[in-house]
């Protein structure tokens, strides 16, 4: 994961400014924090402006969390600092920081400023630290943008090196004699743990760039950008070391699970289907077990139960070049053998690191094995469920094979709940079966990783 | 008082009778080669350190553990493939975790209790340890 987070600010010359400058309307003469709510709720989230669209952050759910604002005096008003919580779990991290993350909501604030001429600014502010940072020293960027997205200031090192612009010397300058050209961009990398993303990816990048012409100080900036280092926005948050690879496993996407997969008929390919089963009770047909060992006292209110698992390996050889994925069934919630919760979402997942204790190998034509590949990939569509008893892990390995001319024994258990398939009477059918010659049969378990990559 | 007493003693709201676990607060996390279900729910905890393991990632676990919930269990969830892991608490005591190959679920033998991970968490935590399992081969 780390190496898929980054954060870059690539360009940045000086501040600019260009903060919500609307002045509030007949506010009422409340505490600071209710003053503030109203006049974002007035001016900046009823200002029926769209959101950036180049910034994945802006376009987050997210919430404003009034209960928890603090109010900030400075030399020209009030702020109120606000923290922003996203609904999914952002994380940040910083180029210069890697191996480091941060969620995204305890980095984030907006902030409501009020100047001494009644005149009101707001900006949503996130820190992020860097490598040096610490509670003593606090170090990082601050990317000020406005509520829909928008870059206000350029990125603000504190505690940057000398040869970036300082915030406080740029503040300082007091006169609006030139004008400057900057561009500013932002380029961020960050990780999405809520792969129910509409994109359907689960990292996300944003690149946005900007030139301005803008005055080199402009008075009716409000709050000068050196006020945000001594706001009581969060600085120091303990970085979170994750080690994440990319979840390019996870079977998100069958047919890109299956693509390596290539349709031959030549005397050189041949294709195999490995039936791996894990028995409750190796070489028995108990279909169910408690398992040895279990708690007392437990929120389960008994031992665990084992169902075990049947699940299946493909196999496609050309010429040596050799492709293997690992795929089972399962249901994509905690499941119970108890009448209304035995049945769930199904969803295909690889079971390269399950074992089994015994396993049934089948050479299959290339038809026969496109069409289990076609069947097998039904099994996380939705509304396709799993069922403990009619639609099981074992189930749905016999059907894979039998709805495409190969039929396995299925033996059905019973249990107080319900009966079906189940991989113990799976197991000892395959034990007992008389074997095609085109079938071989293996007790024990063996590593069965996925082999072979694709462009 | 006698109904609050009855219902002290005879509560079975794991809520109100154990103190559930800060995820935050575990660390020294490790998985075990070890993916029998019956010899993974079989072993003691204080037999666990006996096995070689490798340590996970404690801040990715607590990520992972941000949003788990207990789990309200009719009866043993079905159990479908397991890996056995164990951490320590803030006091340092070892605990057995074993955690399910599907449904993002655990089982925690320390307090008896099942947790569940949050729904867009659970896939990329079942890929994490599978990962991870592959490791220990």
């Amino acid at each position: 994961m780390t190496n898929k987070l980054s954060f870059l600010a690539a360009s940045l010359t000086l501040l600019l400014f260009g903060c919500a400058k609307n002045q509030s309307k007949n506010l009422p003469a409340t505490d600071p924090v209710s003053q503030a709510e109203a006049f974002f709720g007035e001016n900046v989230a009823g200002a029926g402006k769209t959101s950036n669209k180049a910034n994945y952050r802006a376009n987050q759910l997210r919430t404003i969390q009034w209960s928890a604002a603090t109010v900030q005096p400075y030399s020209g008003g009030d702020a109120v600092i606000v923290p922003i919580s996203y609904r999914h779990n952002l994380f940040i991290s910083h180029k210069a920081d890697p191996g480091h993350v941060y969620p995204l909501s305890d980095l984030t604030s907006l902030v409501i400023s009020r100047d001494s001429t009644d005149h009101w600014q707001s900006a949503v502010i996130t820190f992020i630290p860097d490598s040096a940072n610490s509670q003593a020293s606090p170090r990082g960027t601050y990317i000020v943008e406005d509520w829909q997205g928008n870059t206000i200031y350029s990125p603000i090192h504190s505690g940057a090196p000398s040869n970036q612009p300082s915030p406080a010397a740029a503040s300082s300058t007091k006169e609006v004699d030139y004008t400057q050209s900057i561009q500013v961009c932002d380029d961020i990398e960050g990780y999405n743990y809520s792969p129910d993303d509409p994109s359907g990816g689960v990292a996300w990048s944003e690149t946005t760039c900007t030139t301005y012409e803008f005055p080199a100080a402009n008075p009716q900036a409000g709050m000068p950008p050196a006020r945000l280092l001594s706001l009581p926005i969060p600085r120091y948050v303990p970085p979170l070391e994750v080690i994440v690879a990319p979840p390019t496993s996870a079977i998100s996407s069958i047919a890109d699970y299956f693509k390596c997969f290539t349709l031959g008929s030549s005397p050189g390919q041949t294709y195999t289907v490995q039936v791996c089963v894990d028995q409750p009770d190796p070489g028995t047909r108990q279909p169910w077990t408690w398992a040895p060992g279990g708690v007392t006292g437990t929120s389960a209110a008994s031992n665990p139960l084992n169902v075990g698992h049947t699940f299946l390996v493909l196999t496609e050889n050309s010429q040596g070049n050799i492709i293997t994925r690992n795929i089972g069934f399962y249901p994509a919630s905690p499941i119970f053998p108890v009448d209304g919760y035995t049945a769930a979402q199904g969803i295909l997942n690889n079971d390269d690191g399950h074992q089994y204790n015994i396993s049934l190998t089948i050479i299959v034509s290339a038809n026969q094995f496109f069409g289990i590949l076609n069947y097998l990939s039904l099994g996380d569509n939705p509304g396709f469920d799993y069922d403990l008893n009619s639609d099981n892990c074992t189930t749905f390995a016999i059907n894979a094979l039998g709805t495409n001319g190969i039929t396995l024994p299925s033996t059905k258990g019973s249990w107080p709940t319900g009966s079906g398939n189940d991989p113990g009477d799976l197991g000892e059918d395959i034990s007992q079966m008389q074997l095609d010659p085109n079938m071989t049969r293996n007790t024990g378990s063996n590593p069965h990783p996925n082999v072979g990559t694709c462009n | 008082m006698f109904l609050i007493l009855f219902c002290i003693l005879f509560n079975t709201d794991p809520n109100l009778r154990l103190p559930l676990i800060n995820w935050n607060h575990t660390k020294q996390w490790k998985i075990y080669k070890l993916n029998s279900s019956s010899r993974v729910f079989a072993i003691p905890t204080d037999s666990i350190p006996s096995l070689k393991g490798i340590p996970l990632n404690d801040d990715s676990i607590h990520i992972f553990f941000r949003n788990a919930k207990l789990l309200r269990v009719p009866s043993s969830p079905a159990w479908m493939g397991c890996y056995l892991t164990s951490c320590e608490d803030e006091k340092g005591y070892l605990m057995k975790i074993i955690i399910s190959q599907y449904g993002g679920f655990i089982l925690n033998s320390f307090d008896g209790n099942y947790y569940q991970l949050d729904d867009a968490s659970t896939p990329l935590w079942l890929d994490y340890m599978r990962r991870a399992y592959i490791k220990t081969e």
